[in-house]
C-alpha cells in the first residue's frame, strides 16, 4: 500500500490484513459447507473497502456484500471480476438499476416498485437482473410483508418468463433479540420459501444469518452466512470479546502524543486525536489509552486532540498511544471501548474519519 | 409529496439518485463569515477536519469571493487548518491565503462560521448543513410486532414505519435510538428501535408518507427547531461534532 501524501500521520489506523484472513478462515471452518459473504458495506467497516475486498477474494472469498451500488461498481472497477458475487440491497428511489445489471450486481429487493424499475431498466441490457427476493420474518425494516410475499414473488417469476430478471435467492435479516425469537424468525422464513416454490419459484440461494446467529446457530445458516462484523474480530459484547470466539480485532487506532502540560496538579499529555477524527467526545473520562505500557485515562476529547492522565507513566513528546487494538501488551480491545461507551464496536470503527491514514499490514502479499 | 412542509426552492434537485444528501449552503456561509468579520476583528474561518463536514475547498473558495484575505492588516486574515495534510489539500486546489496550523481547532467562533452553536445563535446566523434522506420503504405493523436489532421497541397499537437510509455509518449515533427525531412529512417522527449502521425506521403514527418523500435530520432554515445543536443536545454532543460525524457516504451538495 501506499500512502497518498508525504506527511507524517499523527494519528493512524492499522488494519491487519493478517488477522482479518485468519478471521475469514476461522468463520469459513465453523460456518460450512455454508459459503461465507463477507460485508465490506460502510468502506468495510472503516477498515479502507479496496484493500479489505481484495484480501478477501485474495482468499477466496466469493461473495461480498456492499450495501450499496457506489460500493459495488467501485469493486467491479477495481477489477474484482463475475467469478464473485456482489451483492448489494440498499437503493435510493430513482436508483439507476442498469448500471448494476450492466456491472453484474446482485439486486436484493423488497418491493413492487423496485421490480417494475428493475425490469425496465434490464430491457436491452443483454442479462437478467440477477434479484435476491427479501422476506420480512419480524425485523420490520425492509422486506416484503408476508401479506405481500406471494404477489411479489408472482411477479417476479413472471418478469423471469420474459428473460429479464432471474429469480436467483430468497433473503431475510434477523433480529438477535434472543434466540426464541430468532427460531421464529427461521420458522417463518421457511414457510415463505415454502410459499415461494408452490408458486414455482426454485431458489439457488437462501440467506438469513449474519455474523452471531451464523457463528452460534447450524440452523440459521442455510447456504451463505453474510458476516461483517466478526470478520474484523468485532464480538457482540455482553461478556462475548472476540477472543472467546477466536477472533482477533483488526485494527488499531494510534495516535502521538504532541504535548505534555498540567492542569489541576495533574500531569497530562496531548495526544493528536480528535473528534474531527471521528473519536468520540464521549470516550473523555470513560475510556483509557495505552501509553508506554501503562494504562493512562484519557480525560478528555476535543476537535483537534485529547489529554491523558500521565500522573503514573513516564511519556515524551513523539510517544505512541494505543486507543484500542489486539489488547496485547496490557492494551485495550475495540471491545472494551464499546463497553465504555455503551455501544458497539461498529459504532466506533464506521464512524473514524476517511481522513484518518490507514496503514495496512499485510505479510501475505509482501512474502 | 404529501408533506405540509415548506420546500426550498432547491428541492427539486436534491431528489435524485443520492441516497442521502447533506446540502451545503456557501451563500450561508459567506453570509455568517462576513457578519462575524464585522464582529471580531481577527476572525479566521476555520477549515479543520475538512471544514467540519461542509468541503473545506468549497468553504474557502466561498470566503474567498465573501472577501476572505482582501485588503491588508486585519481583513487580510487567512485561514485555520490542523495539520499539514489539511494544508497541502487547499494548497492543491488553489488557495492561497495565509494557513495558521494548530491543534486549537473547533472553536465557537469556527462553529459560528457554518451557523452552528451558541455564538450563532446569538447572533442570529444561518446553519450552513442540511442532511437529508429519502424514505425507502414504508410498512404497517401491529400491536406487539418490534422493530430492528434486539427488539428494542414494540408497537402499542398499528403503527406505520417508514425506513430511511440514515444509519450510525453516515454519523446517527446509536445513541439516538428511541431517542431521536427526525423530520418527515410536517412532523418530528421518533427513531424506533436501535440506529442501524445503515439505517434508522421512523414512527408515523396514522399519517401517510410515499417512498421519496424526504426525510431531514437536520438543517433547514425553514425549520429552526430541527438545528444540529438540537439534535446534537439531545444526543449529548456538540453540533460541530455532529457535522463532522456526517459520514463520507453522504453525498455533499454545494449550492451557492
Amino acid at each position: 500500500m501506499t500512502s497518498p501524501a508525504p506527511v507524517r500521520a499523527t494519528v493512524l489506523a492499522t488494519v491487519d490484513l493478517d488477522a482479518y484472513r485468519r478471521n475469514l478462515a476461522l468463520i469459513r471452518d465453523r460456518i460450512a459447507p455454508a459459503e461465507l459473504m463477507v460485508m465490506v458495506k460502510a468502506n468495510a467497516y472503516g477498515h479502507g473497502l479496496l484493500p479489505v475486498a481484495r484480501a478477501a477474494v485474495g482468499a477466496g472469498i466469493r461473495f461480498i456484500g456492499v450495501l450499496d451500488a457506489e460500493s459495488g461498481l467501485a469493486l467491479r472497477e477495481d477489477g474484482i471480476g463475475s467469478d464473485v458475487r456482489m451483492f448489494a440491497w440498499l437503493f435510493g428511489p430513482q436508483e439507476d438499476y442498469r448500471r448494476l445489471i450492466d456491472a453484474d450486481i446482485d439486486l436484493g429487493i423488497s418491493h413492487l416498485h423496485q421490480l417494475e424499475r428493475i425490469a425496465t431498466a434490464a430491457v436491452g441490457a443483454g442479462r437478467p437482473a440477477r434479484l435476491h427476493l427479501k422476506i420480512d420474518t419480524g425485523l420490520h425494516r425492509n422486506g416484503a410483508s408476508i401479506d405481500e410475499w406471494p404477489v411479489f414473488v408472482e411477479r417476479a417469476l413472471e418478469l423471469q418468463a420474459t428473460g429479464l430478471v432471474e429469480v436467483f435467492a430468497a433473503w431475510t435479516h434477523i433480529a438477535e433479540a434472543s434466540d426464541a425469537e430468532d427460531t421464529l424468525a427461521i420458522e417463518r422464513f421457511d414457510r415463505a420459501l415454502a410459499l415461494a416454490q408452490t408458486l414455482g419459484a426454485r431458489f439457488s440461494l437462501r440467506h438469513l444469518a449474519a455474523s452471531a446467529a451464523g457463528f452460534s446457530r447450524p440452523d440459521a445458516r442455510f447456504d451463505v452466512v453474510r458476516v461483517g462484523a466478526f470478520t474484523y474480530g468485532i464480538a457482540p459484547g455482553s461478556g462475548i470479546g472476540p477472543m472467546s470466539l477466536g477472533l482477533e480485532p483488526v485494527l488499531s487506532l494510534t495516535a502521538e502524543v504532541t504535548a505534555l502540560t498540567t492542569a489541576n496538579g495533574k500531569s497530562l499529555a496531548r495526544l493528536a486525536v480528535g473528534y474531527a477524527d471521528g473519536l468520540p467526545s464521549a470516550a473523555g473520562g470513560r475510556c483509557t489509552v495505552l501509553v508506554a505500557g501503562v494504562q493512562c485515562v484519557l480525560v478528555s476529547v476535543f476537535a483537534g486532540y485529547s489529554l491523558i492522565d500521565i500522573t503514573a507513566v513516564r511519556v515524551a513528546v513523539g510517544d505512541s498511544a494505543e486507543l484500542f487494538g489486539a489488547g496485547r501488551g496490557g492494551g485495550n480491545t475495540l471491545q472494551s471501548w464499546a463497553d465504555a461507551l455503551k455501544t458497539i464496536g461498529e459504532e466506533l470503527v464506521a464512524h473514524l474519519n476517511v481522513r484518518v491514514s490507514r496503514r495496512y499490514l499485510d505479510e501475505l502479499s509482501t512474502q | 409529496m404529501t408533506s405540509t412542509v415548506k420546500i426550498p426552492a432547491t428541492t427539486a434537485s436534491e431528489r435524485s439518485s443520492a441516497l442521502r444528501t447533506a446540502r451545503i449552503d456557501l451563500a450561508a456561509i459567506a453570509a455568517n463569515f462576513q457578519l462575524l468579520r464585522r464582529q471580531y476583528d481577527d476572525f479566521e474561518v476555520d477549515l479543520a477536519a475538512d471544514a467540519y463536514g461542509h468541503g473545506a475547498v468549497a468553504v474557502a473558495e466561498a470566503a474567498v469571493a465573501a472577501g476572505a484575505g482582501a485588503g491588508a492588516g486585519a481583513g487580510a486574515r487567512g485561514f485555520t487548518v490542523r495539520d499539514e495534510r489539511e494544508a497541502a489539500a487547499l494548497r492543491a486546489a488553489g488557495i492561497s491565503l495565509d494557513l495558521t496550523v494548530t491543534e486549537e481547532i473547533g472553536s465557537d467562533a469556527a462553529a459560528a462560521t457554518f451557523g452552528v452553536g451558541p455564538l450563532a445563535r446569538r447572533l442570529g446566523l444561518t446553519p450552513a448543513m442540511r442532511v437529508s434522506a429519502p424514505v425507502m420503504s414504508t410498512k404497517t405493523i401491529a400491536a406487539g410486532e418490534a422493530v430492528s436489532y434486539g427488539y428494542t421497541w414494540r408497537a402499542t397499537r398499528t403503527s406505520r414505519l417508514a425506513l430511511v437510509p440514515l444509519g450510525y455509518a453516515d454519523g446517527v449515533l446509536r445513541a439516538a435510538s428511541n431517542v431521536g427525531e427526525v423530520w418527515l412529512a410536517g412532523a418530528l417522527r421518533p427513531i424506533v428501535g436501535r440506529v442501524a449502521m445503515d439505517v434508522i425506521v421512523l414512527e408515523l403514527g396514522d399519517t401517510r408518507v410515499t417512498v421519496g418523500d424526504e426525510a431531514i435530520l437536520f438543517g433547514d432554515r425553514e425549520l429552526p427547531e430541527i438545528s444540529a445543536d438540537r439534535w446534537g443536545a439531545a444526543l449529548g454532543v456538540s453540533a460541530l461534532e455532529v457535522t463532522t460525524g456526517i459520514g463520507s457516504r453522504v453525498t455533499r451538495r454545494w449550492v451557492r
